[in-house]
């Protein structure tokens, strides 16, 4: 069975769109990542379910403007990208809303030891912004 | 593994079989006088053969990973690898010379978050050879070939892996063709050298709306050694493999270079005029300088070879 590998895209609330590509790339190593958006309108914080490993992982997002404030009912894509492989997960992440701009993000299968990619792309109104998360899979 | 690690991991392994077949290449009954020894690197037929079946089982286990930025990490999954590979070649002229290997993949994988076996059919591969100066050299000049690799995507890529360990992919899934050179110089004392060049072009594949561009990947090999009692060939090598990072929907992402530098020990002994026994073993060193966005590990085989040989 062939599934989709590249962009596990997942809509909840509005769709969403887009380029999957660019975004900021924050440093791995610490469990809780945050950055700004590529287009600087949003804020992402992912925080893993222990620490990230080979096979099936969760996630859990804090997505808020740049001023703070809680973006709810965004429409959150997920690519999850092994960039010096050429390739991506065979299987696609769910995302499910929790509520007051929290998403859990899960079903993100991190296939090999090795650098892997995470990028979120959220849609809220006229905003849209993604950013990209970096893990050393061990 | 790859991607085993994917395909670009069983590489070196393809060599590792080639050499195995060229150690137990060169029949003494018939090779020059001035070896009678196995020898080359390549998979290639002696002068006096007509044809060749090799059976090879493999077992192989990474145990870490070079990252990014070449550190050596330690894999959290334990895997282990048993391949099989069945191949062939036929002399087709006297200086040209066709092949063709299949593998079957059976890999378990162990980690914190279970365990998995998966497996099936590998990645098949076609092979031929041009001798452009004949394995031994001539007029002081060492022995020239011209090979070229293809590997067809007939086995299960990683991206296409239902199991979340990866257990189940068993190819590259890319098509890939490998152009190289091989040089084999032999001595008097029986003792010989081979060093050896490829690149492996890939074509571009489409996923999910994304156009992947997989860089070619530069393979050098060396090897060099003795030949015991006519009956016995040992040799040691080094294999070098890079490649540039892919370009994904033209953009190439940073640090995404690979690279490994693995040793390899290769013997053939003959059984007889048809029969040989090779063993290969392979490591990569766990060292930082080694490596970047590769596997880390070790595995050993042991084959068996069947020869048929002219006038007979």
């Amino acid at each position: 069975m062939r599934m989709a590998w590249w962009s596990g895209l997942l809509v909840v609330g509005m769709g969403c769109g887009g380029t999957t590509t660019g975004g900021t790339d924050s440093s791995p190593g610490s469990q809780e990542q945050a950055v700004e958006g590529q287009h600087g309108q949003m804020t992402f914080a992912l925080t893993p379910e222990g620490t990230p490993q080979q096979g099936a992982n969760t996630f859990h997002l804090d997505l808020a403007t740049t001023s703070g404030d809680a973006v709810a009912g965004a429409a959150i894509s997920v690519s999850v990208v092994m960039p010096a492989m050429g390739h991506g997960s065979s299987h696609q992440p769910s995302v499910v809303d929790e509520g007051a701009g929290r998403y859990a993000i899960g079903n993100v299968v991190f296939t090999m030891a090795g650098t892997w990619e995470v990028t979120l792309e959220a849609t809220a109104g006229a905003s849209s912004d993604q950013a990209t998360f970096t893990y050393e899979i061990e | 593994m790859s991607c085993p690690r994917h395909t670009l991991a069983r590489l070196p392994w393809l060599v590792g079989l080639v050499l195995a077949a060229f150690l137990v290449g060169e029949r003494p009954a018939r090779a020059s006088a001035c070896c009678g020894s196995s020898y080359g690197l390549g998979s290639r037929l002696a002068p006096a053969e007509t044809g060749t079946v090799t059976l090879l089982l493999r077992g192989a286990a990474p145990y870490a990973s070079w990252s990014r930025t070449t550190e050596v990490k330690p894999s959290s999954v334990l895997t282990q690898e048993l391949r099989l590979d069945v191949g062939g070649i036929i002399r087709a002229t006297e200086h040209l010379q066709l092949g063709a290997s299949a593998p079957l993949v059976v890999t378990r994988r162990a980690g914190p978050k279970g365990s998995s076996v998966g497996g099936g059919l590998g990645d098949a591969t076609l092979f031929a050879r041009y001798d452009v100066i004949p394995v031994g050299g001539q007029a002081g000049l060492p022995g020239v070939g011209l090979v070229l690799g293809a590997t067809i995507p007939s086995g299960r890529a990683g991206r296409d892996a239902t199991d979340v360990l990866g257990a189940d992919a068993t190819g590259q899934g890319l098509w890939e063709l490998r152009p190289g050179v091989m040089l084999e110089r032999v001595w008097l004392n029986g003792f010989f050298a081979v060093l050896g060049a490829s690149l492996a072009l890939r074509a571009p594949v489409t996923e999910g709306g994304q156009r992947v561009v997989m860089k070619p990947r530069l393979q050098l090999v060396a090897a060099a050694g003795p030949t015991l009692a006519r009956k016995v060939s040992l040799a040691l090598g080094v294999i070098h493999e890079q490649e540039p990072g892919p370009e994904i929907n033209g953009v190439v992402a940073p640090l995404s270079e690979r690279m490994k530098t693995s040793l390899l020990a290769v013997s053939s002994v003959e059984l007889g005029p048809h029969w040989s026994l090779i063993f290969t073993a392979q490591a990569e060193p766990p060292l930082r300088a080694f490596g970047r966005n590769e596997d880390v590990g070790f595995a050993v085989a042991a084959g068996l070879r069947h020869v048929w040989l002219e006038f007979e």
